[in-house]
């Protein structure tokens, strides 16, 4: 059956034969049920019963690319968080190892979306690289969508990385992890017979190890998240979900404390479900405050947000779904310089950041359409209003997606989209959104390729994307630009073009050998006052492997390798900025072994062992070159050895 | 091993011999220019600020492509002393290369071309530098920078300071001294008046 969400019609007899003969409980997250005759497997001599209706829910195969928390567990480098392992898929540029901030297919970090269960998350990682700030526990997969991706999700001109949060329990779990830095827990259980509880969150202790490498840094991180799910009746649930998190690097130089990293973010939102016949309607207010310290904390942004949305999604026939939804959001914004003393630098903030209320009304409409003979469409089309200081601008996104399954084994696949963007910070911290300024980022996306399902459970997708982006607000990528031309400053406007190649050879990490071979050869460009050059963050190829496996007894080991090629050097003339030298390429060796003691039906407590970069490799910022030479400037080790205790129940 | 297997691994085959190969790395597309020579010469501290491409961008705007080609021989002449000079003429200062006092010979040539003239002024440069320990690279950029219309001015003002023992006076404290106590004040007054 392909994936997606499908009403299966089954009779009670026939129900109750499969259930002896697989007696594995389906597991609640992707199946419920309703209409079941509770005495059906007890009373196989029932007389036929009318039909029963069972709904399997499961993630549509809509073009994303991800992992399972459970997969994500057994990825070393990814210290179990399944955020943090998005930088391992295909399409994804790092940065450097171990910051939070990605180029996708060669989309600067501020045009790539970060959502929890359908809520825009504003960071995604905690200082010095440290965990997600969304407990790992609550997160079922997380979903990279590079290219084209689904209606529901905008305001991004690039793409989305969804992170599905996991249904509530139907019996109480918990999680405990202690770690040399920090520490974080989980709790999820019913409460009577309609109510779920989930309380989670983590606290760093980050500081004495921190010290040893820099006694006048300080970290303070935490976040939290609760969650109430109230059912009201089969088809009607209410859930209000409270997250948060805190983070503040600190440093003191000449006797002044800095703040180099100082960002809070609190989301409330209440949301109510209620089943359709053949689907669902959701309507969801959502209120948050966000906080950046920028300028070593000379500048304070605050940000007010309040949301309302409804979503529905109906099945129309067998071969035809539709999905639509509508909301309207307002963003408070506030603006603090009383510490800023240079003119200058006061004035631009007050250009961009100015304190204002800002408005986005934003609608969408998808039909998923069956076709026969194996081929399916998604066409949909995104509106997006946005008004801010008396600017307005309308974004129009059509997108459609295509898949073709040629046979069991075989299906190719095509997408096309538009997306956009107001502009974006150079580096995304929560309420540092500019004004419109000069208007919509616009993406245009196109991908195609195929997915082959290859004996022993091993899938292969090979995807080519190519992507424009116009009036791109890029500082950091444009960077080779306006290092040798003056009259390009951060603000000035360029485009953005990338295309390559992807490929995913996987096998579920969850298997006794699983394992992943991903590589991305592309091209990243950058035209800039009628200049053009590779983006300043342009790897040719990006390779990463990862083998785990599991020696029984509780033993489990993981290695993963990452390699990467280049980024372009900076260079003193634009005739030479056109194609120029590259740093050297990196690479570094993650490792994880686990041995894990079980505890009741399905408890365990686990001792871990996992590092990132074990062959404690120093990777190059940048380079700068003349004819003659390059000097590369070099960072690290950066490497994070994690010795920690898990523990479930 | 089926025909779907074998395209599959092919392609990872072709993808692996691409990153193997080192892909399309390129190698710097320009011929050196005048600034890259100069560089290539004086970042010879190995030290951990020395940037190449801003070393070249600060001379190309320190330098106009008609004084490059006017002086260019001297400009060679210059950069070639340094490439012959040792290693340890080179040293790091606020992690950036610093040049010891070599080559006065070519420096001084260079700084009479792009400024007729203004050898006086490299010429106390030096005597400052070597009394009073400054760094003569500072004080020597200064000399190529005047105007054609205060050249004399600057001139008279330098050539009058080498008539009198060097000044190593505290440069942040205001000069409470009798102007008619104080070397070359009418010169120096010509040099102000001109800047204006």
């Amino acid at each position: 059956m392909r994936p997606g969400l499908r009403r299966v019609a089954a009779c009670l007899l026939v129900w109750a034969s499969v259930a002896r003969a697989q007696p594995a409980p389906i597991e609640p997250p992707t199946a419920t049920a309703s209409g079941v005759d509770p005495t059906g497997p007890s009373n196989p001599a029932a007389p036929v019963s009318p039909p029963i209706e069972i709904i399997v829910q499961g993630p549509r195969n809509d073009g994303g690319q991800g992992f399972t928390r459970a997969e994500v567990r057994q990825l070393p480098g990814a210290l179990a968080d399944p955020l943090r392992a998005i930088e391992a898929l295909p399409g994804v540029t790092p940065t450097l190892s171990g910051v939070p901030y990605f180029f996708v297919r060669g989309a600067p970090p501020g045009d790539v979306g970060y959502f929890f269960d359908g809520i825009r998350l504003p960071a995604l990682f905690h200082a010095l690289g440290g965990p997600s700030v969304v407990h790992p526990g609550l997160v079922e997969s997380v979903e990279l969508f590079p290219g084209p991706y689904p209606v529901e999700y905008g305001k991004f001109a690039a793409g989305a990385v969804v992170a599905r949060a996991s249904e509530p329990a139907l019996e109480p779990r918990g999680e405990l992890a202690v770690r040399a830095t920090d520490s974080s827990a989980l709790i999820d259980t019913p409460v009577g017979q309609s109510t779920n509880l989930t309380l989670s969150g983590r606290y760093s202790y980050a500081n004495p190890i921190l010290h040893l490498f820099s006694a006048d840094m300080n970290v303070a991180y935490w976040d939290y998240q609760a969650r109430v799910g109230q059912r009201l009746s089969a088809d009607d649930r209410l859930t209000l979900l409270a997250f948060g998190a805190h983070d503040a690097l600190t440093d003191t130089n000449d006797g002044k404390l800095r703040t180099l990293y100082g960002i809070d973010f609190h989301r409330i939102g209440l949301r109510y479900e209620h089943g359709l016949s053949e689907g669902q309607v959701r309507l969801q207010l959502l209120g948050g405050w966000d906080r950046s310290l920028a300028r070593d904390g000379d500048v304070r942004v605050d940000d007010l947000s309040s949301e309302i949305r409804i979503d529905v999604d109906q099945g129309l026939s067998h071969s035809t779904r539709f999905r639509a939804g509508a909301s309207v959001s307002r963003d408070q914004y506030a603006l603090d310089l009383a510490k800023l003393d240079d003119p200058d630098a006061r004035e631009r903030y007050r250009i961009q950041f100015p304190p204002r209320a800002d408005f986005v009304g934003s609608s969408y409409f998808a039909l998923d359409l069956e076709l026969g003979s194996g081929v399916s469409v998604t066409p949909g089309l995104r509106a997006d209003a946005y008004a801010s200081r008396g600017q307005h601008a309308l974004g129009v996104d059509p997108r459609i997606d295509a898949e073709y399954r040629v046979s069991s084994r075989l299906s190719l696949h095509s997408a096309l989209g538009v997306a956009h963007q107001p502009p974006a910070s150079a580096v995304p911290s929560p309420g540092l959104n500019p004004t419109l300024g000069q208007g919509l980022q616009t993406g245009l996306q196109y991908s195609s390729g195929f997915r082959l399902r290859l004996p022993s459970d091993v899938g292969l997708q090979v995807t080519l994307f190519q992507t424009a982006l116009f009036n791109l607000s890029d500082s950091i990528g444009q960077a080779r630009v306006s290092d040798t031309d003056d009259r390009v400053t951060e603000d000035t406007r360029g485009m953005g073009r990338s295309r390559g190649v992807e490929l995913l050879l996987k096998r579920s990490l969850t298997r006794r050998l699983g394992g992943f071979l991903t590589y991305t050869l592309s091209s990243s460009r950058r035209s800039v006052a009628r200049a053009s050059v590779p983006s300043a963050f342009d790897r040719r190829h990006v390779l990463g492997a990862a083998l785990g496996y599991d020696w029984g007894r509780g033993f489990r080991s993981g290695i993963r390798g990452t390699l990467y090629s280049g980024i372009p050097a900076d260079v003193a003339y634009l005739e030479a900025a056109r194609d120029p030298p590259r740093t050297s390429p990196f690479y570094r060796l993650d490792l994880r072994t686990e041995k894990r003691f079980r505890w009741g039906n399905s408890g365990y407590i686990s001792l871990v062992f996992e590092v990132i970069n074990a062959t404690l490799n120093r990777e190059v910022l940048s380079a700068s070159c003349d004819a003659y030479a390059c000097k590369e400037r070099r960072v690290g080790p950066i490497t994070i050895p994690n010795v920690g205790i898990e523990a479930a129940f | 091993m089926s025909s779907q297997g074998r395209a599959a691994w092919s392609l990872l085959l072709t993808a692996a011999l691409a990153l193997l190969s080192g892909g399309c790395e390129s190698e710097y597309s320009l011929p050196p220019t005048a600034c890259d020579d100069y560089c290539h010469a004086t970042l010879r501290g190995n030290c951990a600020d020395d940037a190449p491409a801003d070393c070249v961008r600060d001379c190309e705007k320190a330098n106009t492509a008609t004084v490059r080609d006017r002086c260019a021989a001297a400009w060679r002449a210059r950069d070639d002393c340094w490439l012959t000079a040792a290693p340890s003429a080179f040293s790091c200062q606020d992690k950036h290369s610093k040049i010891a006092d070599i080559c006065l010979d070519e420096r001084r040539a260079f700084a009479e071309c792009v400024s007729p003239g203004s050898g006086s002024c490299f010429d106390q440069c030096v005597r400052q530098a070597q009394a009073c320990g400054s760094t003569l690279s500072d004080c020597e950029a200064g000399c190529s920078n005047p105007t054609p219309a205060c050249r004399s001015a600057s001139v008279a003002f330098n050539t009058c300071l080498l008539g009198y023992p060097v000044d190593c006076g505290n440069g942040s404290e205001p000069d409470t001294r009798d102007p008619a106590h104080t070397p070359c004040y009418y010169e120096a007054l010509g040099v102000l008046a001109c800047d204006k």
